[in-house]
C-alpha cells in the first residue's frame, strides 16, 4: 500500500524540474569534471573561465547584443562519460546556453561532442587532445588547442632541432606512460612518429595509482636509453620523478607530456627533482618575457587569486574570448549562427592569444590547423622556454645532455637481480606495515576492513597538518599520531562493528562489518575531499637518501618502514603471547562465547585489537608521509594490495602476514623487472586467486578453529 | 504488489516519455533505470543465493566489449550482439564460480575483485584479441548512426528510456518468478545457512551457479545496453571498482534478496545524490559519495534488510516471520 506512493514520490524527486530562466544575459553551458579524482583540475579550468567572463562583463558584455553579459553555467561530469551527456543534456534543454565548453577528459569530450552535434549547439573544446574528436566530421564541434599528435610532432621537432644545434645524436629511447586512454594514445603516436633510427629499449605501462615505481626506475637506468619519454599524471609523476632523481638517472633528454608539469601541486611535491627534464604546456607564463602584452593579464589574474596562471586555466581562458569573440561576430544567441561565426574565426589579437598560435582559426574538420605549443626546462625552480625558437627564451641553452649525464656501466646479472629482491623487500616491508593492521582485525574478529585505507589517508593528513601548523617532521609527531588513531579505532569498534557482531553472531562468515567498513571509507574519504579539496600535498622532509653497499642501492626511508614493519610484527605478537590482553584477543578470536563465560570483557578486547590495528597503519602513514603524496584517495593505493597480503599470509597470522607482505613485494618487483609494472600487477591477482584455489580447505580448517 | 497494480505501474512508466520531451530528463531517467537493472541483476547472485559478489563489472565490462567487438569489426547487429554477450558474461560468471563458490562471505568478495580487477587489467594491456582490434586502455568508440532502432541507436531518448525499462520489468519479472520457484526456496536456505542447506540435499553448487549464470548474463546485457547509450567505451569505467561497489551498495540499500529492494534502493540514493548536487550546486563536489556512504552504514546498522524490509515491517510486522525476504 505504502509502495506506490513511495515509488512516485522518488520518482518526482528524480525528475525534480530546475525552471530555466530566459533572461537577458547570454548563456554559455561548460562541462567540468568538478568530483572525481581529476577535480583538482577541473577547478582550476573553472576559475580561468570564471576569470574570463567576468573580465568580459566588466568589459561592457557582449556589445553587438547591447552590452548583455555572459553567464556561464557550469556541469559536473564527474569524470564519467555518462554523467557528461545527461549533464550536456541538462545545458541544452534545462538551461538553454547557446554555446558548450568542455570537457577535459577525451572520453567525456567525445561522448559530449556527440550530444552537441546531434542538438546542434556548437561546442568548443576544452584542452583534450585525442585526435580522434576532430576526424568524425563534425560540424558543431572547434578544437582551437592542440592534438596529441602535434604534441608527439613539436617534440620530434625538437629533438631534431636540439641534435643539429648540438651534435649530439641519440640512438635509443625508453617509453614510460600510464595505462589509460591518454597515456596511451601519448605512447602509440611517440612510437610512430619516432625517427626510424631511434630504437625503442623499452616500452612500459604502469597503472595510475601505482604504489612504487623503484623496479621500473632501475630497469631504466640498466637499459640506459640516450632518451626517455613519459606520460604521467600527478601523483605517480610525482613518486616517478623523485624516483627518478633519486637513482640519477640521467640521460640526454627526459621528455614528458607536462600533464604533472603543469599542476602546481607537482612543483611544491618535488622540489628541484623535477629539474632539467623538457615539458609541454598548452600556455606557459614564460611566453609573456616574449610577448609582454600578456603581462596585464597574468598580473590581474595574480591579484584576483594569488596564485599564477596554471597552463589549463590560461587555456580555458582563452577559449571562452574565442567563444565571446564568435558571439559578437554572430550577433546573436542563436546557436547555428554562432557556429556559423565560430567557423569563421580568425584571430590574431586579444586575450585569446594566450594560446602561442599566430592565429585561431578552424579549418573544416573544427580543428585549428596552427598549433603549437611550447617546450620547458626548469633549471633550478625556473622555467624556460627552450622550443620552438619563436617562443623561446633567447637567452636560455637548453641543458641538453642534462647536467651530470654519463654512460653508465651496465651492471653486472647478479648484481641486478640482487637489487631486483633488495627493492622487492623494501616494498614487501611497506606493504607489510600497512597489512599488518588489517591481519590483527581480521584475525581477531574475521572482519574485512575496507577503512584501513581511510585510516592510512587520515594518519597521512594528520601528519601532514603537524607538519603545516609546527614543522614537526612525521618522524617526531608519530607517537601522537598513532595515540590519536589508537583511540579513532577503538571508537569506530564500540560504536559501529561491536553491535553488528553482537547482532550477527549466529552467522559464520557476516558480510556486514565488511559493508560497514565499505560504507565508512566512503565517508571519511569524501569527508576528507570535501574539507581539504583534491590537490596532491606532500611534506618536504629533506633530502631522499640512498645507501650504497657495493653495487646495490638501498632507499633509507623504505629501510625505516621495514625496520618499522619488524617492530610492529615484534610488538604485535609479544602482546599476543606474552600478555594477559593477549591471552583475552587470542581467546575471544577462536570462541567469543566461551571467552565471554571465562569472564573476559570480549567486546572491550576487540575495541582494544582494533584500536591497535589503527595505530600501527598510523604508524605506517607518518612513516610514508615524508616521501608520498597526500591525497583523499591515497588509501586505495594500498588496501587492494593488502587484502591480497592478508589472505595469502593465512588469514590473520601476522608472520603469514609479513611473509606475504614480503613475498608479494618480491613477485611485484621480479616481473616488473622481466616484463612490466603492468604485469606485475596482474601477476599479483594471480598468485592471489590461485592460492585460494589450492588451499580453500586451509582457510576452512582456520575458520573452524576460530 | 497484486499484477493489477504492478501493470499499472509499469504503464504508468512506459508512457511517461508522452508527457516528458525533455531530453535531459529522459537521460536521467534512462541512467536511474539501468542502475535499477544492474543492482537487480547483481541481487541475483548477491541477494537470493546471497554470494556477496564485488566484481560484476567484470560481466558488464564483458558485455559491453563483447557486442561492440562484434558489431565494429564483424558487422554483427548489437542486438544478436547482446545474446553472444549475455551467454559470454554468464559463462565467464560460471567459470569464476565453480572455484570460488568453494569460498564463502569476505574471502569470496575478495577473489571476485581479484578477479574483476584481472579483467580489467588485461583488457586495458590487450591491443589484439583474436583478430579483434581491442585498443587496449584507449577505449572503443562506436560511430553515430542516426535513427536505427534495429541497430539498437535512435535519435529520440524516449527509445532507451523505454529500452531500459523494459529490461527492468524482465529483470524484476524474472526475479519475482524464481523467487517463487523451488530455486528461489533453494537459494533462500543456501543464503541463510549453507550447511544447513546442503544437509537437506539441496545440490548447493549448482543452485548457486545457475544464479551466477543469470546474474551475469543480466549484468551483460547491461553494458551492451550502456555501450550503445553512452556510444563510448573504455575498461577504466566499464570494469572499474566503482562500477561493482555501486551495484552491490545500491541493491543492499534497498534490501538484497527482495524483488523491489534494488529499484527502491537506486531511487532512495540517486534522489538524495541529485537532490544534493541540485541544492549545493558543485560547491560541494563529491558530497554524493558521502551519502552514499552514510546511507549504508545506516543501513547495515538500523536495517539489515535494507529499505524495502524496513517498509515490510512497518507495514505488517505481525507477518514478519512469514516471508522476511
Amino acid at each position: 500500500v505504502i509502495r506506490f506512493p513511495l515509488i512516485a514520490a522518488c520518482l518526482i524527486l528524480v525528475f525534480h524540474p530546475a525552471i530555466g530562466f530566459a533572461g537577458d544575459d547570454v548563456k554559455i553551458g561548460v562541462v567540468l569534471p568538478l568530483s572525481g579524482p581529476v577535480s583538482p583540475t577541473g577547478a582550476e579550468l573553472r576559475r580561468g573561465i570564471e576569470f574570463a567572463a567576468d573580465e568580459i562583463n566588466h568589459d561592457g558584455g557582449i556589445r553587438s547584443l547591447g552590452g548583455a553579459p555572459l553567464r556561464v553555467v557550469y556541469a559536473d561530469s564527474r569524470g564519467l562519460p555518462e554523467t557528461g551527456i545527461s549533464e550536456t543534456e541538462r545545458l541544452i534543454f534545462r538551461e538553454r546556453v547557446c554555446a558548450l565548453l568542455g570537457a577535459f577528459q577525451s572520453g567525456v569530450t567525445m561522448t559530449t561532442t556527440e550530444v552537441a552535434e546531434r542538438y546542434r549547439v556548437p561546442y568548443v573544446v576544452l584542452v583534450s587532445v585525442a585526435p580522434s574528436i576532430t576526424q568524425r566530421g563534425f560540424r558543431y564541434t572547434f578544437r582551437p588547442t592542440e592534438t596529441a599528435e602535434i604534441d608527439t610532432r613539436v617534440q620530434m621537432d625538437y629533438l631534431k632541432w636540439i641534435a643539429d644545434r648540438t651534435g649530439l645524436r641519440p640512438r635509443t629511447v625508453a617509453l614510460v606512460g600510464e595505462n589509460s586512454e591518454w597515456g596511451e594514445t601519448s605512447i602509440e603516436l611517440t612510437k610512430r612518429l619516432l625517427p626510424p633510427d631511434l630504437r625503442v629499449l623499452l616500452d612500459e605501462r604502469y597503472s595510475p595509482g601505482t604504489a612504487d615505481f623503484t623496479t621500473l626506475v632501475q630497469k631504466l637506468k640498466q637499459a640506459n636509453p640516450d632518451l626517455i619519454f613519459l606520460a604521467s599524471y600527478v601523483s605517480d609523476g610525482i613518486l616517478l620523478t623523485q624516483t627518478l632523481a633519486q637513482y640519477h638517472v640521467r640521460t640526454m633528454a627526459i621528455l614528458t607530456r607536462g600533464a604533472e608539469h603543469g599542476d602546481p601541486s607537482y612543483k611544491q611535491a618535488v622540489g628541484d627533482f623535477g629539474d632539467y627534464q623538457t615539458w609541454m604546456v598548452p600556455f606557459h607564463p614564460a611566453q609573456s618575457r616574449r610577448q609582454p602584452w600578456m603581462e596585464s593579464i597574468l598580473a590581474e589574474y595574480r591579484r584576483w587569486y594569488g596564485t599564477e596562471i596554471t597552463p589549463f586555466a590560461a587555456t580555458a581562458y582563452a577559449d571562452v574570448y574565442i567563444l565571446k569573440d564568435a558571439i559578437e561576430r554572430a550577433a546573436s544567441r542563436d546557436p547555428e549562427r554562432i557556429r556559423a561565426a565560430l567557423a569563421s574565426t580568425r584571430l590574431t589579437r586579444g586575450p585569446a592569444m594566450l594560446l602561442p598560435y599566430p592565429v585561431i582559426e578552424f579549418d573544416a574538420q573544427g580543428q585549428n590547423p596552427h598549433t603549437t605549443l611550447p617546450l620547458i626546462q626548469t633549471v633550478r625552480g625556473t622555467d624556460y622556454i627552450v622550443y620552438p625558437p619563436e617562443l623561446a627564451d633567447p637567452e636560455f641553452r637548453p641543458m641538453y645532455p642534462m647536467p651530470e649525464w654519463r654512460e653508465f656501466a651496465n651492471s653486472s646479472g647478479a648484481a641486478r637481480w640482487a637489487q631486483v629482491v633488495v627493492n622487492g623487500l623494501l616494498n614487501g616491508g611497506m606493504y607489510a606495515l600497512f597489512a599488518l593492521g588489517l591481519s590483527l582485525v581480521f584475525g581477531v574478529m574475521r572482519v574485512v576492513n575496507f577503512a584501513h585505507g581511510s585510516l592510512l589517508m587520515l594518519s597521512m593528513f594528520a601528519a601532514y597538518g603537524a607538519w603545516r601548523v609546527s614543522g614537526l617532521s612525521p618522524y617526531a609527531v608519530a607517537p601522537l599520531v598513532c595515540a590519536v588513531l589508537f583511540l579513532f579505532g577503538y571508537w569506530i569498534q564500540t560504536t559501529f562493528l561491536n553491535p553488528l557482531l553482537k547482532r550477527d553472531m549466529g552467522a559464520v562468515e557476516p558480510v556486514s562489518p565488511l559493508l560497514l567498513t565499505l560504507g565508512l571509507a566512503l565517508v571519511l574519504d569524501s569527508a576528507i575531499m570535501l574539507l581539504f579539496g583534491t590537490e596532491y600535498r606532500s611534506i618536504h622532509a629533506g633530502q631522499n637518501r640512498v645507501l650504497a653497499l657495493g653495487s646495490i642501492n638501498i632507499d633509507v626511508r623504505k629501510l625505516v618502514l621495514l625496520a618499522a614493519a619488524i617492530a610492529a610484527l615484534a610488538f604485535l605478537n609479544w602482546v599476543l603471547t606474552r600478555t594477559r590482553l593477549g591471552l583475552s584477543l587470542r581467546a575471544a578470536a577462536q570462541d567469543r562465547e566461551a571467552a565471554s563465560l571465562q569472564g573476559i570483557d570480549v567486546y572491550r578486547t576487540y575495541a582494544v585489537a582494533f584500536g591497535m590495528s589503527a595505530a600501527t597503519v598510523a604508524l605506517a602513514g607518518c612513516l610514508l608521509a615524508p616521501f608520498y603524496y597526500i591525497h583523499s584517495a591515497v588509501g586505495l593505493v594500498f588496501l587492494i594490495n593488502g587484502f591480497l597480503i592478508v589472505v595469502l599470509g593465512g588469514m590473520g597470522s601476522l608472520g603469514g602476514t609479513f611473509a606475504g607482505a614480503l613475498l608479494v613485494g618480491i613477485v611485484e618487483a621480479i616481473v616488473a623487472q622481466q616484463y612490466s609494472p603492468n604485469v606485475a600487477q596482474a601477476a599479483v591477482f594471480l598468485l592471489f586467486i590461485g592460492f585460494l584455489l589450492l588451499h580453500p580447505e586451509g582457510l576452512s580448517r582456520r575458520r573452524r578453529m576460530a | 504488489m497484486t499484477s493489477v497494480r504492478l501493470a499499472a505501474l509499469i504503464v504508468f512508466a512506459a508512457s511517461l516519455p508522452l508527457f516528458v520531451r525533455d531530453a535531459y530528463l529522459l537521460q536521467v531517467a534512462t541512467l536511474t533505470l539501468l542502475y535499477a537493472y544492474l543492482a537487480s541483476s547483481w541481487n541475483i547472485l548477491g541477494g537470493f543465493a546471497g554470494q556477496f559478489s564485488l566484481g560484476h563489472a567484470a560481466f558488464f565490462g564483458t558485455g559491453a566489449y563483447v557486442a561492440t567487438m562484434l558489431q565494429l569489426q564483424n558487422g554483427v547487429n548489437p542486438w544478436m550482439g547482446m545474446l553472444v554477450a549475455a551467454a559470454v558474461g554468464g559463462f565467464l560468471s560460471v567459470l569464476l564460480g565453480v572455484p570460488s563458490f568453494r569460498l564463502r562471505g569476505p574471502y569470496y568478495s575478495l577473489t571476485t575483485i581479484a578477479f574483476a580487477e584481472l579483467t580489467r587489467i588485461g583488457v586495458m594491456n590487450t591491443r589484439q584479441f583474436l583478430g579483434w582490434n581491442v585498443r587496449g586502455a584507449r577505449g572503443l568508440l562506436i560511430p553515430s548512426i542516426g535513427q536505427a532502432p534495429l541497430r539498437m541507436q535512435s535519435l529520440h531518448k524516449a527509445f532507451y528510456f523505454e529500452l531500459a525499462l523494459a529490461l527492468l520489468t524482465f529483470v524484476i519479472g524474472l526475479s519475482a518468478w524464481l523467487k517463487r520457484r523451488n530455486l528461489g526456496h533453494q537459494w533462500a536456505a543456501i543464503r541463510e545457512d549453507e550447511q544447513a542447506a546442503a544437509c537437506l540435499g539441496i545440490n548447493v553448487l549448482r543452485a548457486k551457479l545457475i544464479a551466477a549464470f543469470l546474474s551475469g548474463a543480466l549484468t551483460a546485457v547491461g553494458g551492451v545496453f550502456y555501450a550503445q547509450l553512452v556510444l563510448y567505451i573504455d575498461p577504466a569505467r566499464v570494469f572499474g571498482l566503482d562500477l561493482s561497489v555501486e551495484m552491490a551498495v545500491l541493491a543492499l540499500v534497498g534490501g538484497s534478496g527482495t524483488v523491489w529492494g534494488p529499484v527502491l534502493g537506486v531511487l532512495a540514493l540517486r534522489s538524495i545524490a541529485e537532490w544534493a548536487q541540485w541544492t549545493s550546486g558543485s560547491n560541494f563536489r563529491g558530497i554524493h559519495l558521502l551519502l552514499y556512504g552514510g546511507a549504508m552504514m545506516v543501513v547495515v546498522m538500523a536495517f539489515p534488510r535494507g529499505i524495502a524490509g524496513f517498509r515490510w515491517r512497518s507495514a505488517r510486522s505481525g507477518r514478519l516471520a512469514e516471508d522476511p525476504t
